[in-house]
């Protein structure tokens, strides 16, 4: 009886931790794929000469995202399409954000691309956000253009990553 | 200095850079393997390139991937749904020129041509010299939960096109790679490279048979 009992309990809590670690978040999209998701991006300007990027983000498991970040002047070269190009629309400077086996979520890559209008006029350091695929089918890169060459500061949770510029 | 010994100078010299021109470009050569069947880019309605891609060079090396798409069909129509899919992904997504694996293999082993195989690739950064072989399906899941196991068929369709590209351009063992020995990176997933690294590169160096 106490075998039986023993095994049982152990079936359970074998069955409960695959569910456990199996269940993804609830906006997680699995046709998607990729480890992490970006589901949602918004700026805030913190004061005059202060902004965050925060990217909502979602994830297959456990892990963060931990993307690379860099500081490129405005006539660097960055990634377009499977090419590396110089694009002056992204202002004099531009923090390069790369993430490996993450996707962006449609809602997301619709947000990104239609509000920089709204970016140029919301706050003062942040001209344009763009997202770019490097010819690797794991990375992703975001583009944040400014004009004025800004320190970097991010902050990442199981829910968002923040970057702040200052 | 004595005309014969000028001339023998100008022949040793002419002789060593004969011979070091034959050993910087010397490769494995191997008995003849016979080319698997491959479908074409027309059989699965492949759309053009949106760009001119440029040469691919001398690459050495098979670099496996997954799409990490969950995908277990081995229904011919629905295969070629997905790889448009892949393609329609990679062109409108992406914005690359084309679908950037060189070769697609299904669940059931057959063999798909993608992206033009002299063109460079778009799979591996800073590798794209080299072939990219993609395997449809998600063979890493979540931390394995959930991955999908190499099917017998999709093996044999890997060890057959590896086999046949290591003759076709002469290329040294070990010669098959997988993705995340480039980069960090989960591709193709723990199930694909547990048969990388155990089977196919064994199933090459005991196959293979040098000239």
């Amino acid at each position: 009886m106490k075998n039986k009992i023993f095994i049982l309990a152990s079936i359970i809590l074998v069955v409960s931790s695959i569910f456990f670690v199996n269940k993804t978040d609830n906006d997680y999209d699995k046709k998607l794929g990729g480890k992490h998701q970006i589901t949602g991006y918004k700026i805030n300007k913190l004061d005059n000469n202060e902004s965050e990027v925060i990217f909502s983000t979602t994830h297959a498991g456990k892990g963060k995202m931990d993307p690379k970040v860099k500081v490129l002047n405005g006539d660097d070269y960055i990634f377009k399409g499977e090419k590396k190009v110089k694009d002056n629309s992204l202002g004099k400077y531009i923090v390069e954000i790369t993430y490996i086996d993450t996707r962006v979520q449609k809602m997301a890559k619709e947000k990104i691309k239609n509000d920089n209008e709204y970016l140029v006029k919301s706050n003062n350091l942040i001209n344009k956000v763009d997202i770019a695929y490097p010819p690797d089918d794991s990375m992703m890169v975001v583009y944040i253009g400014c004009n004025k060459k800004p320190t970097i500061e991010t902050t990442e949770t199981n829910k968002e990553l923040k970057i702040k510029l200052k | 200095m004595k005309r014969k010994n000028k001339f023998m100078l100008i022949s040793l010299i002419l002789a060593l850079l004969v011979v070091f021109e034959f050993s910087a470009y010397a490769t494995t050569s191997w008995e003849y393997v016979s080319k698997p069947y491959i479908y074409s880019r027309s059989s699965w309605g492949a759309r053009s390139p949106q760009d001119t891609i440029d040469p691919r060079g001398s690459g050495d090396k098979l670099i496996f991937h997954h799409t990490g798409w969950n995908f277990s069909s081995t229904d011919f129509n629905a295969t070629k749904q997905e790889i448009r899919d892949v393609q329609d992904y990679h062109m409108d997504n992406n914005g690359w020129s084309d679908i950037g694996y060189h070769y697609i293999i299904d669940r059931n082993g057959r063999i798909w041509e993608g992206r033009d195989e002299s063109k460079k690739g778009s799979h591996t950064y800073g590798y794209n010299d080299n072939i990219g072989i993609v395997n449809l399906g998600d063979y890493e899941g979540i931390y394995g939960i959930g991955a999908q196991q190499v099917t017998l068929e999709s093996y044999g369709a890997m060890c057959s096109l590896a086999e046949y590209l290591t003759y076709k351009e002469s290329l040294d063992l070990p010669v098959v790679y997988i993705h995340g020995e480039f980069g960090d990176t989960a591709c193709p997933g723990r199930n694909m490279a547990t048969w990388v690294f155990d089977d196919l590169r064994a199933y090459l160096y005991n196959n293979m048979v040098q000239n």
